[in-house]
């Protein structure tokens, strides 16, 4: 009776003090760690398609192109309309000189 | 039981746990200030911080499934010490449970809080090195030393008759 006694007794000491090594301590003994539990990191890279814009510039979206194509067509069909009446000759000349200033003006914009 | 027995037995476990509590936040709080984790006192006594994730003497030291089956084992002990404190006869026997109550619990806040139980006394005699340990260990081993001496003594045996 009295050794189970002092089997639970010293069950008790063990489980519930928490001593613990002086080596660990002061860092002789160090915990290595599991080298299963260490996962590999991939290397670092760079995403499909990243480019960075410098700042400052202004990018065309999609519908301002659109726009842009638009207002050109209208100009040529403008200056088309104007120009009849007049001999072929006159009019590809004056079409090709407006056009190119129609051009211009709008590189210029 | 007497009431004045009673009071004895519920401040010593207080008494227990909140000095055990007062000692560990004093000294994380100095080696954190300090930034280290030893300091010598004197040729007898240094005080080393160590985070204790086992059992007594550093053992099944681990941070997976193990810490967490311990601390329920440890949680049924202190529920069973609570039943034999009520259940025990003699007032030297509950004094003893009482101090080992207040100790575990201390330990057993530990777990729960930070993970570890934080040692930091380390008593030495030149080159020879105890387990470094806190209070609470003092609490419970004294409580376990108390019973033995009260089993091993003939007073259990006589006055149980």
């Amino acid at each position: 009776m009295k050794n189970k006694y002092f089997i639970y007794l010293t069950f008790f000491l063990i489980f519930l003090s928490s001593c613990s090594s002086f080596k660990k301590g002061i860092g002789i003994e160090k915990d290595t760690p599991d080298e299963f539990l260490i996962k590999k990191i991939d290397k670092i890279e760079m995403p499909p398609n990243y480019e960075l814009i410098p700042p400052g510039t202004k990018v065309e979206t999609k519908k301002e192109k659109t726009i842009k194509k638009t207002e050109f067509k209208k100009i040529l069909d403008d200056q088309l309309t104007t120009k009849e009446g007049t001999s072929s000759n006159d009019i590809n000349r004056s079409t090709s000189d407006s056009l190119e200033k129609s051009i211009l003006d709008q590189i210029k914009k | 039981m007497a009431l004045r027995n009673k009071i004895i037995i519920i401040v010593s476990i207080f008494v227990c746990f909140i000095s055990d509590r007062i000692t560990k936040i004093i000294a994380i709080n100095f080696f954190l200030k300090n930034g280290s984790e030893s300091f010598y006192y004197n040729s007898y006594l240094n005080f080393i911080l160590t985070w204790n994730k086992g059992i007594a003497f550093g053992i099944l030291e681990s941070e997976n499934i193990y810490y967490h089956i311990i601390s329920g084992i440890i949680f049924f002990i202190l529920a069973f010490i609570i039943f034999q404190l009520i259940n025990s006869k003699f007032f030297v026997e509950k004094f003893s449970f009482a101090l080992i109550f207040g100790g575990a619990l201390g330990n057993f806040f530990d777990r729960i809080y930070y993970s570890s139980v934080p040692d930091f006394i380390d008593f030495h005699f030149k080159d020879f090195h105890w387990f470094i340990f806190n209070l609470s260990d003092i609490w419970i081993t004294l409580g376990i030393v108390l019973l033995i001496i009260f089993e091993l003594s003939n007073f259990k045996k006589n006055n149980e008759k």
